[in-house]
């Protein structure tokens, strides 16, 4: 991977040093500020990087967690570190045996490397995997969602460094590590909310009437706040189910408000 | 089938590439989709595969070299299963890495 040796720490530094400088906090959050020019993945990956790069960190990740439906999920990483780990970690089917991102699933609070504990053979496989290729000491920092919406995202930082997140300069990096995971969490789904929209061919109309669904509208209620007919109301939902290639109005809720559509 | 599986990872469709175009390769059977950009940074490169229907997976990545970009390709199960793939994913990267080059030496 690409690395500029400009913002970044001297290898000496320990996480302490660097959170006690007085601009450490300004200048990481003016580079996750540039999240908001970000209009690719390509750049919003720079901004992880020159991120990971500010905070002394020798590796970092993102990854995007969505469940559309008890048989469909999505996983999408930004990977500011050695890519061959994802590789890895796709060839051994690791995503339903990762801690890190049980953890996310379940807490909204940050926690170290050491503070996760495997409980399986096939977890510390996993753990075991991420410490090779960067991730020797370990922050998981969860970016939850709110309500009954499954997307998560989960900020993994890592360092070559043993105990490296272990000193006083932790409560300041977690600090900012959760402002970074916020962020990229929340650019992920106005970039995919676009998506949906440009691929399903969603329209104005469309979304109010998933917005309509996902607070509960019966279709006749539907039809009084729209001034339409019933039949029409059905009408376009089933062209927009079909477009969205879901089953019916209900998965096209959900599916929207996991998607930030609603 | 569901919107996301006709999702283009083709990024010069949904923004302006940053410099130079997109190069994008299939798997012979559809489910890995490789999309490889050019950028100031080095080459971006987005790998999206099909989880047999269950799900998606999308990785974005960058690489500083074509050897670094090799190493990946080498370790990537794409090599065993679409060979041809690979060589040809290869083969684009050295390009798009030698049109760089050669832009910054004539500049």
């Amino acid at each position: 991977m690409q690395m500029n040796c400009s913002q970044m720490p001297t290898p000496s530094s320990t996480l302490a040093d660097l959170a006690a400088e007085p601009d450490f906090t300004k200048r990481v959050a003016d580079i996750v500020c540039g999240l908001a020019k970000a209009s690719h993945e390509d750049e919003a990956l720079g901004v992880l990087e020159r991120a990971t790069r500010a905070m002394g960190l020798d590796a970092s990740a993102f990854v995007s967690f969505i469940r559309d439906d008890a048989t469909h999920e999505s996983f999408r990483f930004l990977l500011a570190c050695d890519p061959i780990w994802c590789c890895e970690y796709e060839r051994t089917a690791s995503y339903m045996a990762d801690p890190w991102l049980q953890h996310a699933l379940d807490n909204s609070e940050p926690a170290r490397g050491h503070e996760i504990k495997p409980q399986t053979a096939k977890e510390r496989e996993v753990l075991a995997l991420a410490e090779k290729y960067g991730f020797r000491s370990a922050l998981i920092v969860p970016a939850p969602s709110s309500g009954k919406l499954t997307r998560v995202g989960v900020l993994c930082l890592g360092s070559a460094t043993p105990g490296y997140f272990d000193d006083e300069g932790y409560p300041t990096l977690k600090l900012v590590a959760r402002s970074l995971a916020m962020e990229l969490h929340a650019w992920w789904i106005q970039r995919i909310r676009r998506e949906v929209i440009q691929e399903a061919r969603l329209t104005d109309e469309d979304l109010v009437l998933l917005a309509h669904e996902w607070r509960g509208l019966a279709t006749k209620a539907m039809a009084t706040v729209l001034n339409t007919s019933e039949q029409s109301i059905n009408s376009r939902f089933q062209r927009m189910n079909a477009r969205l290639g879901v089953p019916n109005r209900k998965a096209a809720a959900q599916m929207a408000a996991e998607y930030g559509l609603v | 089938m569901q919107w996301w599986m006709k999702m283009k990872t083709n990024p010069s469709s949904n923004s302006d590439p940053s410099e130079g175009g997109v190069v994008t390769v299939h798997s012979a059977d559809g489910m890995v989709r490789f999309s490889l950009q050019r950028t100031s940074a080095g080459l971006y490169v987005q790998r999206a595969f099909s989880r047999n229907g269950k799900g998606k997976v999308l990785q974005s990545a960058r690489f500083a070299s074509a050897d670094d970009f090799r190493r990946w390709c080498a370790a990537d199960t794409i090599r065993f299963d679409d060979p041809l793939m690979s060589l040809r994913l290869v083969r684009h990267a050295d390009e798009l890495f030698a049109d760089a080059n050669t832009v910054i030496n004539a500049g």
